[in-house]
């Protein structure tokens, strides 16, 4: 079963697109921030990170370019779930290797599909 | 930075358009509210956050009776947490329109509140918005710092380059 890492820091969130992915067949890990994030992607394997940016302790941003930079995580796929729309932000992303940027809110089958398409 | 109060009435203006978007996209109508707000002893969630660009910063304000704000939940009952996010939403939305006069701003994390008889004190003139919904109401409450050579295109120009609910793979 492919694994999916959700980082978030509202756990609202997590719990909506968890059960969306569960739903399709995925298993589900939550992080709180980019931290915790980090550290679940160093424990455990994942076919897919989705990655909120505006979180405390580490940021979206941040927390992909960890993941990319560590050997264990840099072959993942990330997704970004936010808010942000810069252009800047977005071309940041890309280049620091993210698969795809998703703008909330978004409709969890659209997710879903994509995460599907994504996942390693 | 001092206070601007027809910045801060535009981007007031922005704010509440922003917001009736924000939950018209949970399924939840907002109308401009008849009366003034007025507090009551029913429980209220309250959500704040930061922003802060080049020459200008400044707060926003999303409360509201538990039923509109539940409402547009769309999992779970983690009330608190749930109007942080969409005070976080708002103001994804608040940059948005920022970035269409090519103003970029940066977001603080947001906090969410409960409490009863939530009263805003501005520190002028401009009320926060007020929004009635089935339910109960909603505010929304900005205020705005600038520094004096701040300029605020009257129109916005630019394109911003996606829509809430697109997804774009590299």
């Amino acid at each position: 079963m492919k694994k999916v890492l959700i980082v978030d820091d509202s756990e609202t969130v997590r719990t909506q697109v968890g059960r969306a992915l569960i739903d399709a067949g995925f298993e589900v890990v939550g992080a709180g921030d980019g931290m915790e994030g980090l550290q679940q992607a160093q424990k455990s394997k994942f076919s897919l990170v989705l990655l909120d940016i505006n979180m405390p302790r580490m940021g979206g941003l941040e927390l992909l370019d960890r993941l990319k930079a560590e050997d264990q995580t840099k072959h993942v796929p990330v997704l970004v779930l936010t808010t942000e729309v810069q252009e800047s932000m977005i071309d940041r992303a890309k280049k620091a290797g993210a698969a795809g940027w998703i703008v909330k809110p978004v409709k969890m089958a659209l997710l879903v599909a994509a995460v599907t398409k994504v996942a390693a | 930075m001092i206070e601007d109060i027809e910045l801060t009435r535009r981007v007031a203006s922005m704010t509440a358009e922003a917001c009736r978007e924000l939950f018209d996209a949970y399924g939840v109508a907002l109308e401009p509210a008849t009366t003034e707000w007025h507090t009551d002893h029913e429980r209220m969630l309250c959500g704040v956050i930061g922003f802060v660009g080049s020459g200008v910063r400044g707060s926003c304000v999303l409360a509201g009776h538990d039923t509109p704000i539940l409402r547009s939940c769309p999992e779970g009952d983690q009330v608190r947490d749930w109007v942080g996010e969409l005070t976080n939403q708002l103001a994804g939305r608040i940059k948005s329109k920022f970035l269409k006069h090519s103003i970029e701003i940066g977001l603080s994390t947001p906090v969410g509140l409960s409490g009863v008889a939530l009263q805003p004190l501005p520190r002028n003139e401009l009320k926060p918005t007020c929004f009635s919904a089935l339910g109960g109401t909603v505010l929304v409450w900005v205020e705005v710092d600038a520094e004096p050579s701040f300029e605020f295109s009257e129109h916005p120009t630019a394109e911003v380059g996606h829509a809430e609910g697109e997804i774009v793979l590299f």
